[in-house]
């Protein structure tokens, strides 16, 4: 084994809410996709039912891997070849997310509070400290969750509850359903291919969990538990923020700008910087973690602390290469992300189910 | 033939080197040797092991029927309590009752000194000349009776040391007021008596080729992880016999704590009895250094740097409030410099705009940018903390005087630093200071100056890379296998209930986690509550008088 940490079901739940946390705080893909704002709940509940419904496949499936991670177990069952192809397309699909992450924060800070500064700046610092982090291993990334997830869970609760003064029920309306099946799609499908695009990382982890059979339990209330925020999120947006909340790249900053009480609680933008350094460095960790790990277990190394800082520095090379400006990070998880993410978790759910039954064969032989 | 030539010098200066190396534990020809029937010659060989040394003291006493008979008595002056010595030693030797035994034995003299003769408390028979040497060094006493092999040690230890009184870095207002000294039986007494249970065990070593200091390991059997003390005796076997002495208990803790780069200490240090007796129960380990009043708590963790005594000895609500106050002033003493230098540098639109005016109005004149006046600042502190600490008491007012009036308020009305910023610094060195251990309290105010630099020049994404890159160090640290960021690192529930609130003493269930297996302390209904019945009894008793 290449990590020799072990972490509990409730560090693994941490860890899930941590990284759905971060797109949605980030300069915000979603609001990009919605034609109607009045229904942005509508499609939330609709993603989340469907990833649920992938999750619980996935999770199940997981349990068939025992001690091994999912490129060890597509490697040992679907021959070396093939495991070996699946395996590095499912790393250079971690890399992708870890890459496309940094790039998401530094856009951010670069849009909003310090535009001056090059981005490159912001980057470099970010996947610094995560690579610092997964070289410490999965152990020490789930401690940092553990220890951030309730802090910004607490900003994120004094964002929703204090704005109670701008809140107008009236921008729900006009309440209609969409006009057609097509309008459902893109929002829908941004929602449920961030789900399973980025919880595919389970297979990852499942393997240097203490008690494994609770795994399906935590990442099925983590992605509830998200959903229901996120639903909530999302309505508060559009009773505060009405049709404007699909012009706005930064939902959680413009809503937090509006915090004003008693001439004294106010501007508590500081606490959602501290938030998105906290959550994408996290992010990026894992990421880097699962991809170091994974290229170590298709290349048999001894150990993946190596690889940590190359892979960090790929990463930083990629996320400003891969986009010229923010317009094309928007234009990519817009459109191709979803098509390619959800293809990618659905061949593979397949891909699995064919593998386990190889193993059931190998089993009866 | 050059490489020859510089394989024998190398082959020379290697075998030069090893003597030295081996020449631990007074190893003379003399010591290794065991006791001769002749006087002079054992004489002759411990003046020689000493080095006809000032303070050692040979006295030869003749006892028998015809006063025939030599005692040699040997001793170090200073170590040994001469009133003590006088009374149990020397007076049952010098009236020796020879009229009983017509001609006696040396052997029966020995015996008879051993089994009645002599009045001390504690008494023991060795043949190693090694053994005298080592024990007349910790305030024994040696006599030797001529014509025997053998020679008796008497416990008549006395030296001069400081009282038990009250711990001066740690005090508090309602706990016991007795602090160590730098006497080690003191210090295990001081434990003895809280703990009064066999379970308590000292495991003893001596440590260093020459200095041959005493080292107490220290933990109630049944509570605490053998593992731990493996690791601990691992560690110290280590550098048992190659370093030269240890003599402070910082010493031992540099050469075995977990992570020698690290600013946090990852062993604690205290003074208070009462402090190591509380980590004791919770299934710790306690390492009594002698020579230092300071002793050293494994495994430990961040949370026990912050908490007090004072937590305990006052009612919970209070306890819980002091808590909180020193984890904010913890915050405050890292990131308050560095938070108003990245908001009056980078982000002045998140200060209320009076604030803001107020602040760029004071400003105006300081020639100096934000970041290098908090630097300056904070050095000057700095200094002045240093001064305070190490000057004569007589020169004390000047130097408050020079602080106060010269850089304070002085620099100032000269435009030299903002009225703000030595708010600030002022502000962070309190808080600095609210934490009951000093050592935590300097890897704050050193990592108090990277994230100054850091908000200088990033703002508030360099204090929040900061705080991360502290978090992400504070997590992956390990104190002799425990967490040390435990129990907010890995979140642990039973354990969160003596951390950032103090839970009242009932609520303790459990003990920590990490450090014991045997982990339920006391049962679950142990909230008190007054019976109705009882109540009424007294109310009536009242009442008939």
């Amino acid at each position: 084994m290449l990590e020799h940490g072990k972490i509990s079901a409730r560090q693994l739940f941490f860890i899930l809410v941590l990284i759905r946390f971060v797109p949605v705080m980030l300069l915000c893909t979603y609001s990009y996709t919605l034609k109607t704002v009045q229904i942005a709940w509508l499609n939330d509940v609709l993603g989340v039912a469907l990833s649920l419904l992938y999750l619980y496949l996935f999770v199940r499936l997981c349990k068939g891997f025992k001690d091994k991670t999912i490129i060890e177990y597509l490697e040992s069952n679907l021959g070396p070849v093939f495991g070996k192809i699946i395996g590095i397309i499912l790393v250079i699909h971690f890399f992708i997310i870890a890459a496309s992450d940094a790039r998401d924060m530094g856009e951010t800070f670069t849009t909003t509070i310090m535009p001056e500064t090059p981005i490159i700046v912001f980057i470099l610092i970010i996947v610094f400290l995560g690579a610092n982090a997964a070289r410490n291993g999965l152990e020490v990334i789930a401690r940092i969750s553990e220890f951030t997830v309730p802090i910004i869970l607490l900003f994120l609760f004094i964002t929703i509850s204090l704005n109670y003064k701008f809140i107008d029920v009236k921008n729900l309306k006009p309440f209609y359903f969409p006009q057609g099946f097509s309008e459902l799609v893109q929002p829908t499908g941004s929602i449920l291919s961030l789900y399973i695009g980025e919880f595919i990382i389970v297979g990852m982890i499942f393997p240097y969990l203490n008690k494994m059979q609770k795994c399906s339990k935590s990442v099925i209330l983590a992605t509830l538990f998200t959903g229901v925020l996120f639903v909530i999120l999302c309505i508060d947006m559009i009773v505060i923020f009405g049709p404007t909340f699909k012009t706005l790249s930064i939902p959680i900053l413009s809503l937090a700008k509006l915090i004003f009480i008693a001439n004294f609680i106010e501007r508590i933008e500081g606490i959602v910087i501290l938030s998105w350094v906290l959550g994408s460095a996290i992010k990026i960790a894992l990421f880097l973690w699962a991809t170091a790990v994974g290229t170590g277990q298709i290349l048999k190394l001894k150990s993946y602390q190596p690889l940590i800082y190359p892979l960090g520095a790929l990463a930083t090379v990629n996320s400003i290469l891969n986009y010229e400006r923010a317009a094309d990070f928007i234009n990519f998880f817009t459109g191709p992300w979803i098509v390619y993410s959800s293809t990618l978790s659905i061949s593979l759910l397949i891909i699995l189910y064919i593998a386990q039954a190889l193993d059931k064969q190998k089993v009866k032989s | 033939m050059v490489i020859p030539i510089f394989w024998r010098k190398l082959f020379k200066k290697m075998k030069n080197s090893e003597p030295v190396n081996n020449n631990n534990k007074n190893q003379s020809k003399s010591s290794n040797s065991y006791i001769s029937s002749y006087l002079k010659e054992n004489e002759e060989s411990i003046r020689e092991a000493f080095g006809n040394s000032a303070d050692l003291v040979l006295r030869k006493v003749k006892i028998g029927a015809n006063q025939n008979i030599n005692v040699l008595i040997v001793y170090i002056e200073g170590l040994i309590d001469n009133k003590l010595m006088s009374k149990t030693v020397i007076k049952p030797i010098t009236t020796f009752p020879d009229n009983k035994l017509k001609s006696p034995s040396p052997n029966e003299i020995h015996n008879k000194l051993k089994e009645s003769q002599l009045t001390v408390n504690h008494l023991t028979e060795v043949y190693k000349l090694e053994d005298i040497l080592n024990k007349i060094l910790d305030g024994y006493c040696a006599l030797i009776v001529e014509g025997t092999n053998k020679a008796l040690l008497c416990d008549v230890i006395g030296f001069e040391h400081r009282p038990v009184s009250e711990p001066i870095n740690e005090s508090a207002i309602r706990g016991p007021h007795e602090g160590f000294n730098e006497t080690i039986r003191v210090n295990t007494s001081l434990l003895r008596r809280r703990i009064k249970d066999p379970r308590l065990t000292i495991e003893e070593l001596t440590l260093g080729k020459i200095g041959n200091t005493k080292i107490d390991i220290i933990y109630i059997r049944g509570l605490a992880n053998p593992k731990v003390l493996q690791e601990i005796k691992n560690r110290i076997k280590k550098i048992k016999d190659e370093v030269d002495s240890i003599q402070l208990s910082g010493q031992l803790e540099e050469y075995i704590q977990d992570a020698p780069f690290s600013p946090f200490p990852t062993i604690l240090n205290t003074e208070r009895p009462d402090r190591i007796v509380g980590a004791l129960y919770e299934g710790r380990y306690a390492i009594l250094v002698d020579g230092t009043p300071y002793n050293l708590i494994v495994p430990c963790t961040l949370g026990m740097f912050i908490t007090s005594i004072e937590d305990y000895t006052q009612r919970f609500f209070y306890g819980s409030f002091l808590r909180l106050l020193r984890w904010v002033s913890f915050l405050i003493a890292l990131t308050l410099p560095s938070i108003y230098v990245a908001i009056t540098s980078f982000h002045q639109e998140m200060l209320p705009t009076n604030l803001v005016l107020a602040l760029a109005a004071q400003r105006e004149g300081v020639p100096l940018p934000a970041v290098a006046e908090a630097f300056m600042m904070e050095i000057v502190f700095e200094i002045l903390r240093e001064a305070g600490i190490r000057m004569p008491r007589l020169v004390g007012p000047a130097i408050s005087i020079v602080g106060v009036l010269v850089i304070g308020q002085a620099a100032v009305q000269a435009g030299l630093v903002s009225a703000a910023m030595t708010i600030i610094v002022g502000l962070t060195a309190i808080a600095s200071f609210i934490t009951p251990i000093y050592s935590i309290g300097i890897a704050i105010r050193l990592l108090r100056f990277p994230i100054i630099i850091l908000a200088g020049s990033l703002g508030l994404f360099g204090i929040s890379a900061g705080l991360l890159a502290i978090l992400i160090h504070l997590t992956s640290l390990r104190s002799f296998g425990v967490p040390y960021f435990e129990p907010f690192g890995p979140i642990i529930l039973s354990d969160l209930k003596d951390s950032l609130i103090r839970f009242p003493f009932w609520a303790y269930r459990t003990r920590p986690k990490f450090t014991t297996h045997n982990s339920i302390r006391q049962t679950a209904r142990l909230k008190p509550k007054p019976l109705r019945q009882e109540e009424k009894e007294i109310e009536h008793n009242y009442g008939d008088d």
